[in-house]
């Protein structure tokens, strides 16, 4: 199997031109042909990516390269992962996001390769029950953290959490300034925190967790959240995504092969996924 | 909360203080500060607080430095802070003492005039250094506040602290008497207003809206820092302290509940109105006056609604708090218009020639509002330039700002040259009053924005909502060279007529001084100290400062002589830029770019120069402050 990595950060994209321009084989330079799968990745997205390439996706976008029998291009953009479409593939450095969800509307999306959801993640010491998001109104659970621009932060806010909450959130960021600012606390803090004992549940999508949860010291119990949120307009937020694989639109016959490579990598695929800890559910649910 | 004491003072028994508030109030002998201050600052040598006077016109009545001799300005003395960040306010005055106030670290000085080498006692407190990760904007801090003392107390001086401290210094010696933590750093609360005495209280706002702040003032007792009362701009009207005729002159402004019903769920807990701008006072009334800042958070799609209590110009009593009335100026802000400038007093005939007690109040948002400041009545709402466009007029009888949707910031619209920008027409600068000729003479930023809303969706329901922000010149100014950035004008609040009006390089950030001399001095971000004649505008002096100036200038009298005075600098707001070394242009919600070419002009430094006729000072005769062998203890 071929892989590359590209990394396209502040400066990286100044030495991408003059590699590209000086010599074409360079391993180097992304190369657009039906020869190469160019997959975004982020620098900073643990444990989807990581910039030494050991995130789980990094891991996946390996197996689609395989089974397609195509080199893989891994392009790391130095930037948190929400960027990833607009700085990567409106840009055209690359073709495909290893995970979106299905139905994106910016991308082709693959048929969805693995189902989660929300979850709770406490103590095991403090015996919490419940599998509703309306659960986390418990007497004795008064800190939470969490993760930004999330549904966690509905669910604190329909259960008159999160006023309350919003100060030690935000020392998870040191503060810092978020005045149209895109401000993320990072996965593993989230869940260190409540090992640690300074907040007294996570409410975060299971896959952000499933390793730290695994690799925890202080026993964690981490629960999928059943049901959806109403809004008080009436709009649904639901709380369980599948998630596909996204191509760009300009790219349907590439579609195809990714399609292909998700059932025939299917057992390696899943076994990643279980290695990661992450909990699932039926696609169909 | 934390409270730091002095021994003696955990002694007092709630008891006892309150029964020392009441004889405050009721008997008669007690000379409370406000009455020692409005004499102190009756003697034009003196500069008491931030405003100069109660009034806060930033007026001296001293004329030996005039229009004719204003030219013959030399520097006499400089005093160098040993701090690089922005340097806001200005210094006090009392007596043969000066009072020099400094960003983070907040280091305080006192100098001697006669001998203005001499430290007589600095303080520097220990903080916690995440403050400076907090503050959104530099470092800076506004000033200091002097308490004369009574019978039994020697005078203070109050400072704010970046972590959110109020403290108490002895004005003789620099000894730290009282502090209290106002604004936790903890919950990303800090403090740059400088405090501001009134009778035997301390008046400290807060800063950090974004954070999550709920906005507040808070007086504290003089002697003991003990809690007076505690005021917020959102939320139940318990807690906003509206009295129980609040805002009857002006039904139409709201009165009761809407801390609460014009806000979404509880999102009045979080929802800013912070005030970290500046006070004003008037004895006879006993009402008090500050703008609330912005709503939180930034986005305002997040929080529909008129998110009452931001944004409003408040008249509260003194003595507890109350408020008699609110204006709210900008309902529902979309840009970030935090109105918490300057407010300046003045007595003058109306258009009907009725003598009336005003307000006058240069908004963020591009209109200087006049008030009557005895019941809150709105007498006038003049454009302070008439490229202000996100408003076509205010709406007298109503209050209402009657806005244009084209240079709204909604999400589905592309907004262009929005005037004025996030940073205002009007931001931080404390203004002055001249009231031989009855003008306001204002320091303007000329910046205005683009607009382009964004919605970035991630993976299981994320997504992030922001804008970018792209700022430059104003219409007046050259947008191909990036300069012209700001404006000078004189404004009669009677008529709303400008005077005269000026166009700057940059904007004139930190405020302006009239004098009866007939000059009107301010700094300029690029450095430059100027002097323009109060009638015509025309420049007739200026000095090079080693650094650009965000405050604004003082005069004082010593030893018979009249001086101005005037902190350097550079930073804050406008110089993020060149204090962070910071390159993207829309960095700093869009400073860095509208600033871009400050760096040709200045850099970064940090002190007080201090001017008079031919530079005539303390060290013309060359023999005060020299070394004489065993004399210097």
């Amino acid at each position: 199997m071929y892989a590359t990595i590209s990394r396209l950060g502040f400066g990286g994209a100044v030495m991408l031109c003059a590699l590209g321009s000086a010599t074409a084989q360079e391993a180097d330079a992304p190369v657009d042909d039906d020869q190469t799968l160019r997959i975004c990745a982020s620098t900073k997205d643990a444990p989807y990516s990581t910039e030494d390439g050991t995130g789980f996706e990094n891991r996946i976008a390996e197996v689609l390269a395989d089974e397609t029998g195509m080199k893989l291009d891994l392009v790391m953009i130095d930037n948190d992962a929400i960027y990833l479409f607009r700085d990567g593939i409106e840009k055209d450095l690359c073709d495909v996001l290893v995970g979106v969800d299905a139905g994106d509307e910016r991308l082709l999306t693959s048929e969805p390769y693995y189902r989660s959801g929300y979850a709770f993640i406490s103590r095991q010491d403090r015996n919490f029950e419940g599998d509703k998001w309306q659960d986390v109104d418990q007497e004795g659970f008064e800190t939470f953290s969490y993760r930004y621009h999330t549904p966690a932060e509905t669910i604190l806010k329909y259960s008159g959490r999160y006023e309350y909450n919003l100060v030690y959130q935000a020392s998870l960021t040191n503060f810092e300034d978020r005045r149209n600012q895109y401000t993320q606390v990072p996965a593993d803090l989230v869940v260190s925190e409540v090992a640690a004992g300074n907040a007294d549940m996570a409410i975060i999508f299971a896959p952000d967790a499933g390793r730290y949860v695994r690799d925890s010291n202080e026993p964690l119990k981490m629960t999928l959240i059943t049901n959806e949120i109403e809004r008080s307009d009436g709009m649904i937020i639901p709380l369980q995504y599948s998630q596909s694989v996204g191509v760009t639109e300009d790219k349907p016959e590439l579609l195809e092969k990714i399609d292909q490579a998700l059932i025939s990598g299917k057992d390696r695929i899943q076994a990643i996924l279980d290695e990661e800890n992450i909990p699932t559910l039926p696609l169909d649910s | 909360m934390r409270n730091i004491l002095r021994k003696s003072m955990m002694n007092v028994s709630p008891l006892a203080l309150a029964s020392a508030v009441m004889v405050g109030t009721v008997g008669a002998s007690p000379v409370l500060a406000n009455d020692q201050l409005v004499e102190l600052a009756k003697d034009p040598a003196n500069w008491v607080m931030t405003g100069r006077d109660y009034n806060a016109q930033n007026y001296s009545e001293m004329d030996e430095i005039n229009k004719e001799n204003v030219k013959e300005l030399r520097p006499a003395w400089s005093f160098s802070t040993g701090v690089l960040n922005g340097h806001e306010g200005t210094p006090l005055v009392v007596g043969d003492k000066m009072f020099v106030h400094t960003p983070f670290p907040n280091i305080v000085y006192a100098l001697d005039l006669k001998d203005p080498g001499t430290i007589l006692w600095q303080n520097k407190p220990q903080q916690n250094p995440t403050a400076r990760t907090v503050a959104c904007c530099d470092v800076v801090n506004r000033g200091l506040a002097y308490w004369p003392g009574d019978d039994e107390n020697g005078p203070l001086i109050f400072r704010t602290q970046l972590d959110g401290h109020i403290a108490a210094l002895d004005a003789e010696t620099g000894e730290t008497v009282w502090m209290m933590e106002n604004s936790d750093i903890k919950v990303g609360s800090t403090l740059t207003i400088a405090p501001y005495v009134i009778k035997d209280m301390v008046l400290v706002g807060s800063s950090g809206a974004e954070l999550g702040v709920r906005g507040y003032v808070t007086a504290y007792d003089v002697k003991t820092g003990e809690k007076r009362w505690r005021a917020f701009a959102t939320g139940p009207d318990e807690e906003l302290k509206l009295a129980e005729d609040f805002n009857e002159p002006n039904p139409h402004y709201g009165q009761f509940n809407l801390g609460t019903e014009t806000w979404e769920g509880d999102a009045w807990k979080i929802g800013g109105g912070t005030n970290w701008g500046w006070y004003a006072y008037d004895p006879e009334e006993d009402l008090f006056y500050y703008g609330s800042g912005n709503p939180a958070p930034w986005n305002e799609t997040m929080r529909p609604g008129d998110n009452k209590w931001t944004m409003a110009i408040w008249g509260r009593e003194a003595e507890t708090g109350e408020a008699k009335f609110a204006y709210q100026k900008t309902p529902h802000d979309e840009w970030d218009y935090a109105g918490v400038n300057v407010m300046m007093l003045s007595e003058q005939e109306d258009k009907e020639g009725n003598m009336r007690k005003l307000l006058t109040h240069p908004d963020r948002n591009g209109i200087v509002y006049t008030l009557d400041r005895t019941n809150g009545d709105l007498i006038s709402a003049d454009k302070m330039d008439d490229t202000v466009n996100w408003v076509k007029e205010v709406q007298l009888d109503t209050g209402l700002p009657v806005r244009d949707p084209e240079f709204g910031t909604r999400m589905d619209h592309q907004a262009r040259d929005i005037c004025p920008s996030a940073m205002g027409y009007h931001n931080q600068g404390h203004d002055s009053y001249d009231p031989e000729r009855k003008l306001f003479m204002l320091g303007i930023n000329h910046i205005c924005m683009d607009w382009e809303p964004f919605m970035l969706p991630y993976r299981a329901g994320q997504f992030f909502v922001g804008a970018t922000l792209n700022m430059y010149p104003g219409p007046k100014g050259d947008r191909e060279n990036g300069l012209g950035l700001g404006q000078i004008k004189a404004y009669n609040a009677i008529t709303g007529e400008m005077a005269w009006e000026k166009m700057e390089r940059f904007s004139v950030w930190g405020g302006t001084m009239s004098t009866a001399g007939g000059v009107t001095f301010y700094g300029t971000l690029d450095g430059f100290i100027k002097a323009r004649d109060s009638d015509t505008g025309d420049l007739l002096w200026k000095f090079k400062l080693p650094s650009g100036v965000i405050g604004h200038p003082m005069t004082y009298q010593h030893d018979g002589r009249q001086y101005v005075a005037i902190m350097y600098g550079v930073g804050g707001w406008p110089g993020v830029g060149l204090v962070f070394d910071l390159n993207d242009p829309t960095a700093g919600l869009g400073s860095v770019g509208a600033f871009r070419r400050m760096k040709e002009f200045t850099q970064m430094g940090g002190g007080l120069m201090v001017f008079s006729l031919d530079g005539e000072g303390p060290y013309s005769d060359p023999n005060v402050g020299e070394y004489v062998s065993g004399e210097d203890a």
